[in-house]
């Protein structure tokens, strides 16, 4: 489903609550929702499933858990607990699901939390992810809603899944576990929110299914702000120019730019593909970080090592669209 | 023209059939029932040197490719070379404005009467108004043969913004359009 039919459905349903407790809901368009269990815990609850994206099912497995587990980093949270979500044909052999569970418990193992049990129903489609569990003191949350004019933006994570893995499924590209797209999707984004505490982040989100421009859009609304991009330090996978003027195009991209393209200003922008990379939708994406730019430089020289790399994309400004320049 | 039916089948599966074929025909009707489908065959074709024309009927559309000058013969003599005409400007020369507009607006409708065809038009700077805000001469551009390619310089469109009032043509790059210069006579207008 696409972004504008999903809130044209949440928008007709009324989600608010009086109880104080509810830290963030739904209308900040979060990842998770945040409740106060006293003065110094508030738990965080999430769950996401999804489709293969890749055929083995073990790297599957690893995927679609660290993705879930995504949206409690993005808080500023912990995990500790989680369930599995399965939908599995009959007609399948059974080691396949088997495997796509060892993928995701090696990952649970990976992120110091347990699984304990879940819920497995038939359906034509294997489909899998995790309901979550985290913990985070209630002072601590950060919302989509605190981006401040002068801010700068951090994105931990290349951008480009979405054509990549339609590439994947074409044939036109080796699903190799080394490849830097699935290398990507394995990561967890927990190193990044370990960091949290020790800077002045105000907002912070993960690029999922809407991509940088959807999941950007929603944080600059909850804030009340806009930002400018700089097109030249967006990151990318290598192959993604080639291969989306091949048309490995996936259909989530064109209902994303359907639903956000009157939000985002392009001046200046040679590279077509750039017009694609911001509404491709991701898979296990990174976060995108909003913090004070006196501290970026040493948000990211503490955050990059062989294994992560974080990349300064823009700032936040006065105002309510993106402007990618 | 080989025609092949793609109805029923997701992407990215139309775009490799319309690529293999496209490899061994030149030229092709290709049929989808989705628009992701439709803009992925289209867009491939494109950036393979194709035209593409695009019919919706209802759910289906209705593709055609044609390989244009690009993947015929190199050696052929150079009055037989596609052109292609680079138009910056609202006038046709120097001189008196009025003159130069009404010279341009000329220009633009004997087009499509002298054989051959040029292969593209390349609207840039203050060109781009003739495709976006200039209506009398966006009705004429409409007009030409659906060969013609309109390429329009997306950077132009943006620093101007017109890109919401484009008419006619397609939003086009520095890339596409160098390559295009490159590989057909071009003469600037």
């Amino acid at each position: 489903m696409g972004p504008a039919e999903l809130a044209e459905i949440l928008d007709s349903l009324d989600f608010t609550s009086d109880d104080k407790n509810l830290l963030v809901g739904l209308e900040g368009g979060d990842d998770a929702i945040v409740y106060r269990l006293n003065s110094k815990q508030a738990l965080i609850q999430t769950v996401d499933f999804f489709t293969p994206i890749v055929d083995d099912p073990y790297l599957f497995g690893q995927i679609s858990a660290a993705n879930s587990l995504s949206d409690v980093y993005a808080m500023g949270g912990e995990p500790f607990l989680a369930m599995n979500i399965v939908c599995f044909p009959d007609s399948l052999d059974k080691k396949i699901l088997r495997d796509i569970l060892q993928g995701g418990l090696d990952k649970a193992r990976e992120a110091g939390i347990i699984i304990s049990g879940g819920h497995t129903i038939d359906d034509e489609e294997p489909k899998y992810g995790l309901s979550v569990s985290g913990l985070i003191h209630p002072d601590r949350v950060v919302p989509n809603s605190g981006a401040r004019a002068g801010d700068k933006l951090i994105l931990t994570k290349p951008l480009g899944t979405g054509i990549i893995t339609t590439a994947f499924k074409a044939g036109q590209l080796e699903q190799s576990p080394e490849h830097p797209a699935i290398k990507s999707m394995l990561q967890l984004n927990s190193r990044a929110a370990s960091l949290f505490e020790r800077y002045s982040v105000s907002a912070c989100t993960d690029i999922t299914g809407f991509g940088l421009a959807g999941h950007l859009l929603e944080m600059l609304k909850a804030s009340g702000r806009g930002s400018r991009i700089q097109a030249d330090n967006l990151p990318y996978f290598a192959e993604v120019p080639e291969l989306s003027a091949e048309g490995m195009v996936p259909g989530g991209l064109y209902r994303n730019r359907e639903a956000f393209s009157d939000q985002v200003k392009f001046t200046g922008i040679s590279q077509e593909f750039i017009k694609d990379l911001i509404f491709d939708p991701q898979t296990s994406g990174g976060l995108l970080i909003s913090l004070p730019e006196e501290e970026a430089q040493d948000f990211l020289r503490e955050f990059n090592d062989e294994e992560h790399q974080g990349y300064p994309i823009g700032v936040v400004v006065e105002g309510d669209s993106i402007v990618l320049e | 023209m080989k025609t092949i039916d793609c109805r029923g089948l997701n992407c990215p599966e139309p775009v490799i059939r319309a690529k293999e074929a496209l490899a061994k025909h030149g030229s092709l009707l290709v049929i989808v029932d989705n628009k992701t489908a439709a803009e992925n065959v289209a867009r491939m074709a494109r950036n393979n040197g194709c035209q593409v024309e695009m019919l919706q009927k209802q759910d289906n559309f209705k593709l055609q490719l044609k390989a244009s000058s690009k993947s015929s013969p190199v050696n052929e003599k150079d009055a037989d070379r596609s052109r292609s005409y680079l138009i910056t400007s609202k006038t046709l020369g120097e001189g008196p404005r009025e003159l130069g507009e009404l010279l341009l607006t000329g220009f633009l409708k004997t087009l499509k009467e002298v054989k051959p065809l040029p292969e593209a038009l390349l609207f840039m700077n203050q060109g781009v108004k003739l495709v976006t805000v200039d209506d009398a001469a966006a009705e004429i551009i409409k007009e030409l043969p659906r060969e013609i390619d309109i390429l329009v310089c997306g950077t132009c469109l943006d620093y101007f913004e017109l890109t919401d009032s484009l008419q006619v043509g397609r939003v086009s790059n520095m890339y596409e359009i160098l390559e295009t210069i490159n590989r057909t006579g071009c003469v600037k207008i």
